[in-house]
This record gives structure tokens, C-alpha cells and sequence, in this order.
């Protein structure tokens, strides 16, 4: 555990110069946006924290940090958990920040009050509400949008490298919506009526809950996956 | 003797290359040369010492350690300089010292920023605006702060202007007065290995063609200096390598070799140079 955290560390101080600044801004940005505006906006919370985490596998490859994971005391496996790890966490962190802020907005339903004439919106924004739309339940998509690009994008980086990010993205998407495809055509799945009758029957924050939990497991897939391919790999 | 480094029967196969049985030994407290042409193996037996690239078998250990069952606590042991750096170059030196740190158990800052005085390394510019000669002795100074039994360079000198690399043998001649520390020292630059390594070892096609003292090396082969008429079978045979120019030839031979009716034969002293010229040519007409 101690080696996750250094190696998280070691991510951390190599991308915190290029992040961190446009991170603190965007964090301002989506809590004034979503205090002056539209509260939802703080689900966005998790997207911030995909862009703090972006330059990490080219930063990695272009400076050839395999071969600094060669002579430092951690494992392949180490090198991977941790990455998918430092992903997950940050993204959590956003979440439960965009939760706040977009809970501290409601409360003090400041939102689109301040500007005249937003009438409509701030009727649409109350709708969601009370319809248990809330921003911590929309965070709770967002959260799990995050994770699933990780999950992908983690994967092809450190299978593919990040040269071939863009093709191998586009092949892995066109697989899924081939597979997908596959279960709605052929197989007779009608994924729309399972989705709807599922959040009909379930509760709002149940289903907030589902996805956190949904996004926690397709990374902790991807990292499994990930981990025992390149445990077969030379650094 | 006390083996820092011990490689047994070391094979390990690549598409077009192979490692065939790489045997040698490096002493405790003493500076080895690891010579070969481009493309003999070093890097590969290298990076089979980190256990960055599997052995398909043989064995190695390091302090007594198997380098792959023990490769995490093999890593607190080894210091390594590679011929090109490995850090994030936009990061400065206090950086990178804070990233890896905490992954040594016996990880010294203050003998890091000493070695960084020492060296006369800047601490407030960027890695990437240091130059090759200091980038190698950055490295050099981050595989001395953590009490490194063993420190490996792989080409380390290559590039370098003559004063960096007289700069970077010191700093291993000095790592060495202690004799409880070694170097491997992988180089296509002969001079340096002349001029610091104890012991050498030669690989060619990946093969181990010589592992011993330099000094046994340098004192036992000889170049013989024949007619292209004059080379008899038991020559031929006692080579290690001949070489045939248009008007002469070149034998690369142990003095111990040459034949007793020798007396018009014309032999000297084998440089390294020489004899890495030698091995790389055998049998080749020029």
C-alpha cells in the first residue's frame, strides 16, 4: 500500500505543474457557474479531474518513465494499480466536491436569481429538483462517465501507448456499439424499457449509489486487466 | 571471493538476437568494464539485471539475491545510470528528489544535495536545460543517495565531452574508495575502461568472449602481425581471431600462443580498441 501511495506521489509532482492551475480555475469556474447559474453544473466536477489527470500518460511516455519504473523498488503490477488508482480517487474527490457545491448552491438557491430574466431556467432547474434530479444525483453520471474513460483510456495507454490512443479508442468504442448492437438486433435485448423500467423502480439515491459503485468496478476491471497484461510485458 | 554481481548461464532470446550463456562475476569493491560492439548484448544483460527484461534461464543474483524472486529489494541496492535520462525533464532537482525519496529505505537528501553541490548542478533550472554532461551526473548523484551497494551505467560516457567524462570516472573511482561498493560499467568507449575498470568483461553476439582482470586481458593477447603466407594451422587454430588485410594479416592471440619458431613474427600489446575491432572481424577480408 505504501509503494501505491509513492508511486501516486511520484504522478502527482510529475503532472502538478502543467494541472494543477488549470485544475484550481476550473474548480472556480464550475462553483461560480454553479452558484450564480445553474447548480448542476457542479457535477461536472469529475471531467476537471480527467483533465488534471490527462497529461499523466504522455508525461509517462515521453520521458521514459519505464525505465524509471525498472530501477525503482515497485512491481509492473504496482505501476498500473496505482495509476488506475490516482484516477478513481481524484475522481471521487471531485464528486463529493461537486456534490457540496452543488448542494451548497440549492440551499442557498442563489441560481439564476442573480441575473434577471432567467425565469425559464431557474423553472427547469427547480423541476429537476423536485423531481429528485438533483446535482449530487447528476454528479453521480458524471462520476461514472469519468470512470468509464479512465477504464478505456488508461488501458490503451498503457497497452497500446499513447501514440495509438486515438485509433485504439475509436476501435474499442466501435467493438462495445458493435456488441451492443448485437444484444438490441440479434439477441432481442430492448435495453431502453430494461433502463427505464430500472430507474422507474428504483429510488433516485439508490440508483446515485449503483453508479458510484458501476464506476468503481469498471475501473477496478480495467486495472486487472491492464495489471496481468503488462506483468507479461518487458519495461 | 565476496561477488556483488553474480550471472550463471544467462540465456535469453529476442526475435533476432540472443543471449547465450552469459556466465560472469563482479567483485565486491571493484570496477568492472563491460565492453561489446553496438548490438553484443550489454543493454540486454543489463536490463536482465533489473529484471526490466525476463531471463529465459540462468540465474542472477546480486548480494546474494535472485534478481527476479528479490527484485524489489535487489532495486534498494542498485544504484543506475542510464545514457539517457529518465525523469520528467520539465521537473527541477528538489523534485525529483521528493518523487523517489520515498521509495528507498536508506534515501539520504542531504547527501543528495551535497553530491548536487558537488557536482555543481543548478537546483533552481529544469532538468531539461541541463546539459548531456549533467543530466549524467544527476543521474549519478540520485544512485549515490541512497547507499547503493552496486551502481550499473549503461553507456554512460557516450556523447559526452571529454571533461564530463573525466568528471563522471572520478565520481566512480571515488564511489569504489569505499570497498564496499562496485560498478558495472557498460561502455563502447575502451579508454574509460582502460583507465578505471579492475575487471572486464567482452561480450560479442551475445556471447561472454572474455570475463577476467583487465589487467590479465590487457597483458595476455597480443596482435600478431603475419604475411598472409605465414599463417600456419597451428596459428590459425591458436587465434582467437584472425583478420585479413591485402598485404597482411592480423591475429588476435594469447603471447602464452605464439609459436616457440616465432622469432621473425612481429607482435604488440592489444589495446581494447584493438581487440573489439578484432572480435567484431573475424575472419574478414579487408
Amino acid at each position: 500500500m505504501k509503494t501505491l501511495f509513492n508511486l501516486m506521489h511520484l504522478d502527482f509532482i510529475s503532472i502538478k505543474n502543467k494541472s494543477l492551475p488549470a485544475f484550481i480555475v476550473g474548480i472556480i469556474l464550475v462553483t461560480t457557474i454553479s452558484i450564480v447559474l445553474v447548480p448542476h453544473a457542479a457535477a461536472s466536477m469529475p471531467f476537471l479531474a480527467m483533465g488534471f489527470m490527462s497529461p499523466m500518460s504522455i508525461t509517462a511516455e515521453k520521458n521514459g518513465y519505464n525505465r524509471l519504473y525498472g530501477i525503482l523498488p515497485v512491481s509492473r503490477k504496482q505501476v498500473v494499480y496505482a495509476r488506475f488508482a490516482e484516477a478513481f480517487i481524484l475522481c471521487l474527490v471531485a464528486a463529493l466536491i461537486g456534490i457540496a457545491i452543488g448542494s451548497i448552491s440549492v440551499a442557498l438557491g442563489l441560481y439564476s436569481h442573480l441575473i434577471p430574466g432567467l425565469d425559464k431556467i431557474v423553472l427547469v432547474i427547480d423541476t429537476f429538483i423536485s423531481e429528485g434530479l438533483t446535482p449530487a444525483y447528476a454528479t453521480s453520471i458524471f462520476f461514472l462517465t469519468a470512470c468509464f474513460s479512465f477504464a478505456v483510456l488508461y488501458f490503451i495507454d498503457f497497452i497500446f501507448g499513447v501514440e495509438k490512443e486515438g485509433p485504439a479508442t475509436l476501435i474499442i468504442m466501435f467493438g462495445l456499439c458493435l456488441i451492443i448492437a448485437f444484444l438490441i438486433l440479434v439477441v432481442g435485448i430492448d435495453f431502453a424499457e430494461i433502463i427505464n423500467n430500472f430507474i422507474e423502480s428504483t429510488s433516485r439515491t439508490t440508483m446515485a449509489i449503483i453508479l458510484y459503485l458501476l464506476g468503481m468496478i469498471l475501473i477496478a476491471i480495467s486495472a486487472v486487466i491492464t495489471s496481468s497484461i503488462m506483468n507479461k510485458r518487458e519495461l | 571471493m565476496n561477488n556483488i554481481l553474480e550471472i550463471k548461464d544467462l540465456c535469453k532470446s529476442y526475435d533476432s538476437f540472443k543471449l547465450d550463456n552469459v556466465s560472469f562475476s563482479l567483485p565486491r569493491g571493484y570496477i568492472m568494464g563491460f565492453i561489446g560492439q553496438n548490438g553484443s548484448g550489454k543493454t540486454t544483460t543489463i536490463r536482465t539485471i533489473l529484471n526490466m527484461a525476463f531471463i529465459d534461464s540462468g540465474t542472477i543474483t546480486v548480494s546474494g539475491l535472485d534478481s527476479v524472486r528479490d527484485a524489489n529489494k535487489i532495486s534498494q541496492k542498485i544504484g543506475v545510470v542510464f545514457d539517457s535520462t529518465y525523469f520528467a525533464l520539465h521537473l527541477k532537482a528538489g523534485d525529483i528528489e521528493r518523487q523517489l525519496k520515498p521509495f528507498y529505505d536508506s534515501w539520504d537528501t542531504a547527501k543528495f544535495y551535497s553530491y548536487l553541490t558537488k557536482f555543481s548542478l543548478p537546483t533552481n533550472k529544469p532538468i531539461s536545460e541541463f546539459s548531456k554532461g549533467m543530466k549524467m551526473k544527476f543521474m549519478a548523484a540520485i544512485a549515490l543517495s541512497h547507499d547503493a551497494e552496486l551502481i550499473i551505467l549503461d553507456e554512460p560516457t557516450s556523447g559526452l565531452d571529454p571533461v564530463a567524462r573525466d568528471e563522471l570516472l572520478e565520481i566512480l573511482l571515488d564511489y569504489v574508495s569505499d570497498e564496499n561498493h562496485s560498478v558495472l560499467f557498460s561502455t563502447h568507449i575502451t579508454q574509460d575502461v582502460e583507465r578505471i575498470a579492475d575487471y572486464v568483461t567482452v561480450l560479442d553476439s551475445g556471447k561472454v568472449w572474455y570475463t577476467g582482470t583487465k589487467d590479465e586481458l590487457m597483458n595476455d593477447f597480443v596482435i600478431l602481425r603475419l604475411g598472409n603466407n605465414e599463417i600456419t594451422d597451428e596459428i590459425a587454430q591458436k587465434s582467437l581471431n584472425i583478420v585479413r588485410h591485402e598485404t597482411h594479416c592480423d591475429a588476435l592471440i594469447r603471447q602464452k600462443d605464439i609459436p616457440i619458431k616465432s622469432g621473425n613474427f612481429v607482435y604488440e600489446k592489444a589495446s581494447l580498441d584493438e581487440m573489439l575491432v578484432l572480435i567484431a572481424r573475424k575472419g574478414e577480408k579487408r
